[in-house]
């Protein structure tokens, strides 16, 4: 066990360097400069940036550096703990992610919440009544969410609830509470901007929980202990929720850890559609506007903590599976 | 986005792959692949979603024909035309036309069109319109239309409508499916020449190669898909061209795409070693060479073609998403992406909506691609029910 | 303005020569046709009166001038009261002027004496220019919710009706917040606020009453000019129109014969945010420490240099300090009250800005306490060094800590969801009934990084006045939710300036035969008339923009009834195919392409920056396809990001670029989008380069047209005396025209569609939209008011 741990760890720091690299590089990728993209906003704004302006802030920024002095400064910065800095806030990387981490843990959580509880009853139905016409009603309702990108229907339904209610479901909070300190009234607010982001970006994940969950079901219900218990006349109720459905949610649960990466993937596009106060929505307009400290430390950030999160659930997997421990050997 | 690609997952799960049933033995008369289709036949869903994905290939292949209208022709006076319904009869008589659309700006300056069936313009099937080539051929026959090359602002049809330059929505519409689907099928087979290589290199080496494989891919999907096509998205020059652009987007849907068919090669690959019939045929004395082409590679290759299917799909999805964005393709360029790129404003939910149908495309091929692939998949199981 | 020349000083012997001047007047051309041009008479009238020991009382002047079927009616009364005792002479000079004009406004009235008696007669000659300003044709749109021009214009103003600032308020009142605060000891009152002078404003319709929340959108950090704009912390501002330099922080300035030294007078008592005093200390700690200062400004403003060296800054005592200049800088005055110098606010963050809080600066500053310490402190906030913390400490918008001088002061930061603002208890400002401004108590501006977000928002009435990121394709949704949500639409236009202008890069340098023909100007008339411009203002614009050239409304010398450059602006596919038959592009290839000479077809590469405030790339789209249609040549439209659009304009690779230009008046402040000068890039960035090096670098302009722009600009900026200055702005634009180039497709299209609530009253009508002058800054928001049941009376 111990070599294994040793050996995972391993992998899990040259994973994490490499993580690490292919951020900056993609950061790094596209033409010119934080600068040149300034200039460019400021310019289609109707805003003139003076050239020497630029050249100073190109110098304070170290953008004149060559690109590896500027990886390992970054790099060193990181591991040190400091995010380093946010070019167009001016400001520490750090105090621009806390300030809207909350909000983006909210709306992941309840993303979270909602595909599993949409998820795994539509997933169970669809396995006990396979081929039935409420399996594929069931499978087509959650592909469907799958199929909609999230985009598309975001505007729409903003729309329409604005045109026919007159509610205004953008942002997270309304403008009377977007500061003020919490109460009931805000905690209600929030709960109704957070109805429609969580159910599009929950469709889109419940899609694939049905699936997993109806597969590893009928698995486990071809498992001659079913056949075992079936004939002991253990009702049929008891018979799928007492053992195949926990043995069916394992793998489920191990998945969630894959989970995060795909939400925050998933709340960028939706963040920026419904102007959500989101790292997705910061990480978004960080790459464009070629922040690159605030947009490499959010890939880094989600990419390590997949790195963690694997690391830990294989280990557990291991822990619970000694064959695993030997594989790779 | 993700979602589509973690479906590979499941073919890895414990206890899909052990059986007692030697499946060679009982059907000797049928071979695997008439296995899989007498089985796929039964999953109705799919092969309805086969025949609309196969629908949607004609359209590739067809779109100059199939369209009505110059997808660039613009004119001012058509703006926001809503679309036209086809008439078949005229009172009771047979007779394919339109009714003339007459528009005029509103006093809030909003494009109101008014129908005036009085007027008819003749819609004539296989009739005269823009010219384009075919397997080489030049043409101007298409499958309806008002019969004459040049448009005017009167005589026209647009079927489901026109944006804000007055250009024929339904060809347009045409024309971005050829477009988007070719970039998933390239990418389909970008990603499946990566996925089967890698992955059976993984798979039949093991050890160290498998190992770096297996690390490489780790990484790479530990890094959320959006920033990273966003990232490589922006670092190519915007000023190539449609092709160029087009090419690179390919490539990089698929660099994504592959590791996931590599995972089910691998998974496959690593499966079938143990499975009786492999031990059966090495027993039996065949060649290795023979075992894997005879034995293992047919059992799996519905398998990837399930996994290929799904990826389809995910990469429709993700040029959308990318165009979307401003960062895939980009306008003059005609796909799905770019048409829903110019249309995600107010001004288009609000003023004209049908410039959202080509979304009403992607849901459909989406979920027709991901029904295909799975019962693609359930088909291809030797074992299952 | 303010700086009249004396015509000379003559000497006469025994008798008392009085000289009087009396200025007149001045007058309208052309606005009738075209509308929107500046005007300059420049009336010299020398008057000797003899006189002994004797007063001269009346002098009146009647002027009639009839101009292109207008009649425009003048009357300048001059009273005059000369009294004398013993040598000592005081001359009192007082000029009423009554002006009506149809369809015209004219401005500003200058009076300037210099009075010297020594025993000698003195004969004193003032030259007056007069300025008319113009204003666009009232747009008299058939619409409901949409507020039409009217005409005369309503706009607010610092000069009363004889042209003189208003007097001082006798007695000041404040806003209720305020006086609370004032009661509760934590603020002096209102008189020990405000300086010995405040700027005293008349509002444009009428007194406002105090309070409310000015409800705004922002899009992020980088959308700093969204406040910057209507708080214009500028010394010196323009009026409404954008023409005319006015005082603003400063109270007065005055400049040398030759433009090379500039006085300007602060005002006396004025206070910062938090109560220190604003002097000529804060601009001297802006020029020693953050100007001269290698760390925070390694290369220096562009404006800041003159005659190849920096200015000079002088503090002569607590309000007054001195600019001198190496050379003639007749154009300094006029950049002061730009958004180019502007100030602390506006340019805080880069370190520029003329001025800056030195009593809250200097504990950041190494000069003040040391370098170690600032670095420290910089570390210990989270900061790299103490530049990027300085920058970030001056950095008003995101540091709710910095002291301004703005009407409202901020106190949420920028990079937060909700930035807001608070009034600043100390502003200079007064109206003409002593009531310090500005009006509304707060601004709420909530980030709104999708512009469809914003507008949804705008849509449904959550802003109070909102013009910035409106956009023009959603005016139906506007009209249609009007009514219902309470709001109304202003357009806000920018005046003769083009909106797409496709402008050709004379110094490309690809592929030659190509070049050639990008440099003949008989192949732009030709593109320029092979452009349906009617569709593509209907298509984009709604049909609300104008089809004209950047000359419209200038007489044509040589071409009677028409301005430079109509014939190319209006569409003529026969007269387009005739020139480009003629120029050598008569063959085509099988497709109904154009060729060139060798054969190959002739490409325009038409770059268009994604993601603008205009949809570039579709305009292009459009243009290629009737240039196709009616003219048989092939245009590739290449969609670029913004960032790469304009590296590569820099890079001298890009063939045309389309954008929109400034205002025409404005032509030689920011030059960039017409001449070749300043780095810009549009007509040509080696000719810029070759201008802006002196001739190290870039290429010298072999279009002769080109060459006169760069030197009329050189002239403009220097030497040029006001009267000669107007001359040059015209005439460069002229020779734009003369150039097709750039080509110009839709003018004049409403730049900002305002959305403002219905009971927001004192905004300008109609507004005319600049960069220059900083719309809405120039509409002077600190005298709009909020009319609900909430507002009150000043105490």
């Amino acid at each position: 066990m111990l070599s294994f741990i040793i050996r995972r760890t391993i992998y899990a720091i040259i994973a994490m360097w490499a993580v690490s690299v292919i951020s900056f590089v993609i950061i790094n990728l596209p033409a010119g400069d934080f600068v040149t993209t300034y200039i460019a906003t400021q310019a289609a704004t109707g805003n003139v940036i003076l050239a020497d302006e630029a050249e100073n802030l190109r110098d304070v920024y170290g953008l004149n550096d060559p690109i590896y002095v500027q990886y390992v400064k970054w790099i060193t910065r990181i591991v040190r703990g400091e995010l380093g800095f946010s070019f167009e806030f001016n400001a520490p990387v750090r105090q621009v992610i806390e300030q809207n981490l909350a909000n983006t843990l909210l709306l992941a959580l309840g993303s979270v919440v909602f595909i599993w509880i949409v998820g795994i009853p539509i997933g169970i139905y669809s396995a006990v009544k396979q081929y039935s016409p409420g399996d594929y009603v069931a499978t087509f309702l959650g592909f469907l969410g799958l199929g909609i990108p999230d985009f598309l229907i975001a505007l729409v339904v903003a729309y329409l609830v604005f045109d026919h209610f007159g509610i205004l479901l953008t942002g997270l909070y309304s403008a009377e509470y977007l500061t003020a300190p919490w109460s009931f009234g805000k905690a209600l607010d929030l709960a109704q901007h957070l109805v429609l982001p969580v159910i599009i970006l929950g469709t889109a994940g419940t899609a694939s929980l049905i699936r997993i969950m109806r597969a590893n079901l009928l698995d486990e219900l071809k498992k001659p202990y079913v056949t075992t218990a079936r004939a002991k006349g253990v009702t049929e109720w008891q018979l799928i929720m007492k053992y195949p459905v926990r043995y069916a949610l394992n793998p489920v649960l191990s998945l969630t850890a894959y989970i995060l990466p795909f939400l925050i993937s998933g709340s960028v596009v939706l963040s920026y559609v419904l102007d959500l106060p989101t790292v997705g929505r910061d990480f978004l307009r960080a790459l464009t506007a070629q922040d690159i400290y605030l947009s490499g430390a959010i890939i880094l950030g989600t990419g390590w903590l997949t790195i963690i999160g694997t690391f830990f659930s294989d280990l557990l997997l291991a822990w619970v599976d000694p064959r695993i421990r030997l594989e790779g050997d | 986005m993700v979602a589509g690609s973690q479906v590979g997952h499941q073919s890895d799960t414990p206890g899909s792959n052990i059986s007692d049933v030697d499946a060679e033995g009982e059907i000797e008369v049928m071979s695997q692949r008439q296995l899989i289709w007498r089985r796929f036949k039964r999953h109705r869903l799919a092969m309805v979603a086969t025949v609309i994905v196969v629908l949607f290939y004609v359209v590739v292949v067809f779109a100059d024909f199939l369209a009505t209208n110059d997808p660039e022709d613009s004119e001012a006076d058509r703006q926001y035309t809503p679309p036209q319904w086809l008439r078949l009869f005229d009172g009771i008589k047979p007779d394919l036309h339109v009714c003339r659309l007459v528009g005029t700006r509103d006093q809030f300056f909003r494009k109101v069109y008014e129908r005036d069936c009085e007027q008819k313009v003749d819609i004539r099937v296989f009739g005269r319109g823009y010219e384009y080539s075919l397997f080489g051929l030049k043409l101007d026959r298409h499958l309806f239309g008002v019969d004459h090359p040049e448009l005017t602002a009167e005589d026209t049809v647009f079927i489901l409508g026109t944006d804000v330059q007055g250009r024929d929505m339904y060809s347009r519409l045409m024309r971005g499916t050829r477009l988007s689907l070719l970039i998933g099928l390239i990418g389909i087979f970008i990603s499946l020449m990566m996925g089967t290589v890698l992955g059976a290199v993984s798979g039949f080496y093991g050890g160290f190669v498998d190992n770096v494989i297996q690390r490489g891919i780790e990484i790479i999907r530990s890094i959320p898909t959006v920033p990273l096509y966003l990232g490589l998205a922006a670092a190519f020059p915007a000023d190539w061209s449609v092709e160029r652009r087009f090419f690179a987007i390919t490539i990089v849907v698929s660099l994504f795409a592959w590791t996931e068919l590599a995972r089910v090669v691998r998974g496959r690959y690593l499966a079938m070693r143990q499975e009786d019939f492999v031990t059966a045929a090495i027993t039996a004395g065949a060649s290795q060479r023979r075992i894997i082409f005879r034995h293992m590679l047919p059992s799996f290759y519905s398998h990837i073609i399930a996994a290929s299917t799904l990826n389809l799909a995910f990469m429709v999805i993700s040029e959308t998403t990318l165009s979307f964005l401003g960062l895939g393709l980009l306008p003059p360029a005609i796909s799905y992406g770019t048409l829903l790129f110019t249309a995600q404003n107010l001004q288009t939910v609000a003023l004209a909506p049908w410039l959202l149908i080509p979304g009403l495309f992607v849901v459909v091929l989406v979920l027709s691609l991901n029904f295909m692939g799975d019962g693609i998949r359930d088909a291809a199981d030797p074992y299952g029910s | 303005m303010r700086n009249l020349k004396p015509g000379g000083l003559l000497s006469k012997r025994s008798f008392l020569f009085l000289a009087l001047t009396a200025m007149a007047a001045a007058l309208t051309t052309a606005i009738a046709c075209g509308g929107g041009e500046t005007v300059i008479q420049t009336v010299e009238v020398e008057k000797i009166v003899e006189v002994e020991k004797e007063v001269v009382r009346e002098v009146e002047v009647e002027k009639v001038v009839e101009v292109a079927g207008d009649t425009v009616v003048e009357v300048v009364e001059v009273e005059k009261v000369v009294e004398v005792a013993g040598e000592t002479v005081v001359e009192v000079v007082e000029v009423e002027k009554i002006v009506e004009v149809e369809k015209e406004v004219v401005k500003e009235v200058e009076v300037e004496k210099i009075v010297e008696v020594a025993g000698e007669t003195v004969v004193e000659v003032v030259e007056v220019e007069k300025v008319v300003i113009p204003t666009p044709e009232p747009v008299r749109v058939d619409s409901p919710h949409i507020t039409a021009d009217v005409s005369p214009n309503e706009w607010p103003t610092i000069y009363d009706a004889s042209g003189n600032l208003f007097a001082k308020p006798s007695s000041y009142k404040e806003a209720p917040m305020l006086a609370d605060r004032v009661a509760a000891g934590e603020l002096p009152p209102v008189e020990e606020r405000l300086p010995e002078n405040p700027l005293v404003l008349q509002p444009t319709r009428g007194i406002g009453k105090y309070g409310g929340t000015w409800y705004r959108g922002f899009t992020g950090p980088a959308d700093g000019q969204n406040m910057e704009r209507p708080l214009k912390d500028h010394l010196l501002f323009y009026e409404v129109s954008g023409q005319i330099p006015q005082p603003n922080i400063a109270e007065s300035w005055t400049q040398n014969e030759d433009s090379t030294e500039f006085t300007f007078t602060l005002r006396k008592g004025h206070k910062w945010s938090d109560g220190e005093p604003f002097t000529t200390a804060d601009i001297m700690f802006w020029v020693d420490h953050m100007l001269n200062n290698k760390d925070l400004n390694p290369t220096k403003p562009a404006w800041t240099q003159h005659g190849g060296e920096t200015l000079q800054f002088e503090a002569i005592d607590e309000q007054t300090f001195k600019v001198t200049a190496a050379e003639p800088y007749g154009l300094f005055v006029q950049l002061m009250a730009s958004v180019i110098v502007a100030g602390q606010h506006t340019r805080g963050d880069g370190a520029d800005g003329l001025y800056a809080p030195r009593h809250y600066l200097e504990q950041f500053h190494p000069d003040f306490v040391g370098e170690d310490e600032a670095n420290r402190k910089a570390e210990e906030a989270g900061f790299d060094n103490w530049i990027t913390y300085f920058y970030d400490r001056n950095h008003a918008n995101a540091n709710p800590d910095a002291p301004m001088l703005t009407a409202w002061r901020v106190t949420g930061s920028i990079n937060t969801n909700e930035w807001s603002f608070e009034r600043n208890p100390y502003y200079y400002a007064v109206d003409t009934e002593g009531n310090q401004l500005p009006y509304i108590d707060r601004v709420v501006l909530t980030l709104a990084q999708n512009l469809e977000v914003l507008n949804l928002s705008a849509l449904a009435g959550n802003y109070t006045v909102m013009g910035r990121h409106i956009n023009i394709a959603k005016l139906p949704l506007f009209l249609e939710n009007a009514a219902s949500v309470g709001y109304r639409v202003q357009f806000w236009r920018q005046p003769q300036s083009g909106i797409a202008n496709l402008s050709f890069n004379e110094s490309w340098d690809g592929d030659a035969e190509t070049a050639s023909f990008i440099q003949n100007v008989e192949l732009r008339k030709a593109l320029s008339m092979g452009i349906e411009r009617d569709q593509i203002n209907e298509v984009f614009f709604l049909g609300l923009g104008s089809v004209e050239g950047l000359c419209a409304g200038w007489d044509d010398p040589d071409n009677p009834g028409k301005y430079v450059g109509e014939d190319y602006v209006r569409f003529n596919p026969d007269g387009a195919n005739a020139i480009l038959d003629e120029i050598g592009l008569s063959a085509k290839d099988g497709e109904g392409f154009r060729l060139m000479p060798s054969g190959e077809r002739l490409t325009i590469q038409l770059p268009s920056v994604v993601a603008a405030f205009e949809d570039y790339p579709a305009i292009n789209e459009m243009i290629a396809r009737q240039w196709q249609v009616n003219i048989g040549i092939h245009a590739e439209v290449q969609p670029l990001e913004r960032g790469l659009h304009g590296d590569r304009a820099q890079l001298n690779e890009l063939m045309t670029q389309n954008w929109e230009n400034s205002p025409r008046v404005t032509t030689i402040i920011t030059p960039t989008h017409l001449l070749p000068v300043a780095d810009a890039t549009f007509v040509g960035p080696l000719f810029s380069d070759w201008y802006d090096s002196n001739g190290a670098t870039g290429i010298e302009p072999t279009n002769p047209l080109l060459r006169e722009q760069q030197e009329l600009y050189a002239e403009a900026i220097s030497t040029a005396g006001p009267a000669r200055y107007n001359e040059i702005a015209r005439r460069v634009v002229e020779l734009n025209c003369l150039n097709v180039n750039p080509i110009t497709t839709v003018m004049n299209k409403p730049t900002y569609v305002a959305i403002i609530k219905n009971n927001v009253k004192n905004i300008p009508n109609p507004l005319p939209f600049s960069f220059h002058n900083q719309t809405s800054g120039n509409g002077f928001p600190e005298q709009w008011w909020i009319d609900d049941e909430n507002a009150m009376e000043g105490k």
